[in-house]
């Protein structure tokens, strides 16, 4: 075979074993929402599970029906929802900003999510609304807020990586200073409320959140996909991107207010949720290199994975009360934090 | 000529650092643009492709040159993009791809690498490249596009003896089959006067001289403009040969 044909052969083998790290990550999801479906306080065998799963929300067994539908469900639904959110944000995030420890916290969106919420709960009812819509809402809010100061900065001093990163730093730390305000002033009963919203816990999953969540998720998504070059062409620095034709601060931008949106989408409902977001990408490159065509998807496939196996082990850990998930990726994802800094490789690209 | 560019002035600060200027250049040419540092070769061409404001007018048979048709690639630097070398260049095609990259853009990528001697490198991870190996495979990418205008930033300082005649002798097959023009800075003058059909002289951001290499290359032209004191030699078939000295060393 000539050279070309060998080249072009070696190609179709490296994208065959993408789309099988796709559907190996799909399955592995796939028998991980199981467990998280079996595993609970009050159990539930896989046999129960099926006859409760075909029987619907309505079947004789009244209390399997209600664990399944009204409790693990939404649950585990919730979990892929915002996992697959996350991990999506933190590809896309360290992709336009060519930073391998950006994610919806280095910008302080999920910050911003936190203190939306602590608002709401510091002065629950001034908009008429009740507790559990209002404190979404006011989390959603403030998320697209940081996403606008964010925005802003970029539209006076250009889209450039490093302004972004130092706009979100400065927001991470303003909105930070502002929970500790509302938490000062907070009476213990409030605190002690405001403190399990930013656990980051399934527990707050509901029907509702998981139609919200993933009717946002299901909006971006096509988007994102959309921009599956263009981020592959960021990658080779900004100047040889614009030199493809890309528009490098449109895309910036743009992409911005995306992970904007998913974030606000997955933290609004389960508080925040730290290290998915900066952990999952580092997974779908090192699966699936930096073709976004397959990087997108495995990225939100393995954010889906770190919060459903953080789901499963926070409910094996301790059967009598959940441990709150949110507390679980923190604990596990510092380890693998050190592992990425460690195994980090010095990049020149811009 | 076919291709005209005005060049606005460009200041940093307070200081002029490009003068305006109008350049004009014939298909099939390949023009150098030589100078010492600081002389305005990088603002020149970065205005020129568009890369950076204030940007030059391109017209290309009295027509404004859309940005598409103008391949530019910046100075050298190293990319750490987990993607293969094949997979780099066909994003040379980024505006047509559809989710599915046709055997047609695999084909011509792999042509192109071909071409530059780069294919037994094709499944190799870009990362893994010397700058040298990854400034080819750009040129590559480049030269997928097709454009009518080249705009290369030393393309070669990043090579070694044997690829710098290669992608050079390249460049001026391109130019000449696709009848397109080729604007490069380079900082190898001899080079530059062999392979280039004309080169542009630029000094403290004006335009110092323009011309066939062996008309603008004269000793004394070199010595005001790089501060050295040359001897230039000239080889069988007329082009000059610059063989620079320190001015301190010969006194």
């Amino acid at each position: 075979m000539t050279e070309p044909g060998l080249a072009i052969g070696g190609y179709a083998r490296r994208i065959r074993l993408r789309g099988t790290a796709v559907i190996a990550a799909a399955l592995a999801l796939c028998v991980l929402v199981l467990a998280d479906l079996v595993t609970g306080p009050s159990g539930m065998p896989l046999a129960e599970l099926n006859r409760a799963f075909w029987a619907g929300p309505g079947g004789e067994d009244r209390a399997a029906a209600a664990i399944l539908w009204q409790i693990r469900m939404p649950q585990t639904i919730m979990a892929v929802l915002v996992g697959a959110s996350l991990g999506l944000s933190g590809l896309v995030m360290q992709t336009i900003l060519a930073n391998p420890l950006a994610s919806p916290f280095t910008l302080g969106f999920s910050a911003a999510a936190g203190f939306g919420a602590a608002v709401s709960i510091l002065v629950g009812g001034i908009t008429f609304l009740p507790p559990w819509v209002e404190t979404p809402l006011a989390a959603f809010a403030m998320t697209l807020a940081a996403a606008g100061l964010v925005y802003a900065v970029a539209r006076l001093k250009g889209s450039q990586a490093e302004v972004l990163v130092l706009a979100g730093i400065a927001v991470l730390f303003f909105f930070q200073a502002l929970q500790s305000l509302v938490q000062f002033m907070a009476s213990p009963e409030v605190l002690q409320q405001i403190v399990f919203w930013l656990f980051g816990s399934l527990l707050k999953a509901s029907w509702t959140s998981v139609q919200v969540s993933g009717a946002i998720l299901a909006i971006c998504l096509p988007f994102v996909m959309r921009d599956a070059w263009n981020l592959t062409a960021l990658r080779l620095g900004d100047a040889n991107a614009a030199s493809l034709g890309l528009n490098v601060d449109r895309m910036r931008r743009r992409s911005l207010l995306l992970v904007a949106a998913l974030t606000a989408g997955a933290v609004c409902f389960t508080g925040t949720i730290g290290f998915v977001g900066l952990i999952a990408p580092h997974a779908a490159r090192s699966a699936v290199g930096e073709d976004h065509r397959f990087a997108l998807p495995v990225a939100a496939l393995m954010g889906a994975l770190i919060l459903v196996a953080a789901s499963v082990a926070g409910k094996l850990i301790s059967p009598g009360a959940v441990i709150p998930v949110g507390v679980i990726t923190a604990i596990a994802g510092i380890p693998m934090l050190m592992t990425v800094l460690i195994t980090l490789k010095p990049t020149g690209a811009r | 000529m076919t291709l005209t560019a005005q060049i606005p002035a460009v200041r940093k600060g307070r200081t002029t650092v490009l003068h305006p200027a109008e350049i004009k250049a014939s298909p099939c040419e390949l023009l150098g643009i030589v100078g010492p540092n600081g002389a305005g070769k990088s603002t020149l061409l970065r205005s020129i492709a568009g890369a950076s404001c204030p940007v030059a007018r391109v017209t290309w048979h009295g027509e404004v040159l859309p940005p598409r048709q103008i391949g530019y690639l910046p100075q050298a630097f190293q990319v750490s993009a987990r993607l293969s070398v094949l997979e780099c260049v066909v994003l040379g095609r980024r505006e047509r791809l559809g989710w599915r990259v046709t055997p047609q853009d695999l084909a011509d990528s792999a042509a192109v690498l071909d071409l530059l001697g780069l294919a037994h490198l094709a499944d190799r991870p870009l990362e893994s490249l010397s700058g040298g190996q990854q400034q080819m495979v750009l040129l590559a990418q480049r030269l997928l596009r097709q454009p009518a205008l080249m705009v290369l930033d030393e393309p070669t300082s990043a090579l070694d003896l044997h690829h710098q005649l290669k992608i050079l002798s390249r460049l001026r097959a391109h130019a000449r089959e696709r009848s397109v023009v080729v604007v490069l800075a380079l900082h190898d003058l001899t080079m530059a006067a062999r392979f280039c059909d004309r080169m542009l002289l630029l000094h403290g951001g004006r335009i110092a001289a323009c011309g066939a290499g062996a008309a603008i290359l004269t000793q004394e032209r070199i010595g005001n403009c790089w501060g050295v004191e040359p001897e230039v030699l000239y080889t069988r078939d007329g082009a000059p040969v610059i063989v620079p000295h320190l001015a301190e060393a010969r006194t």
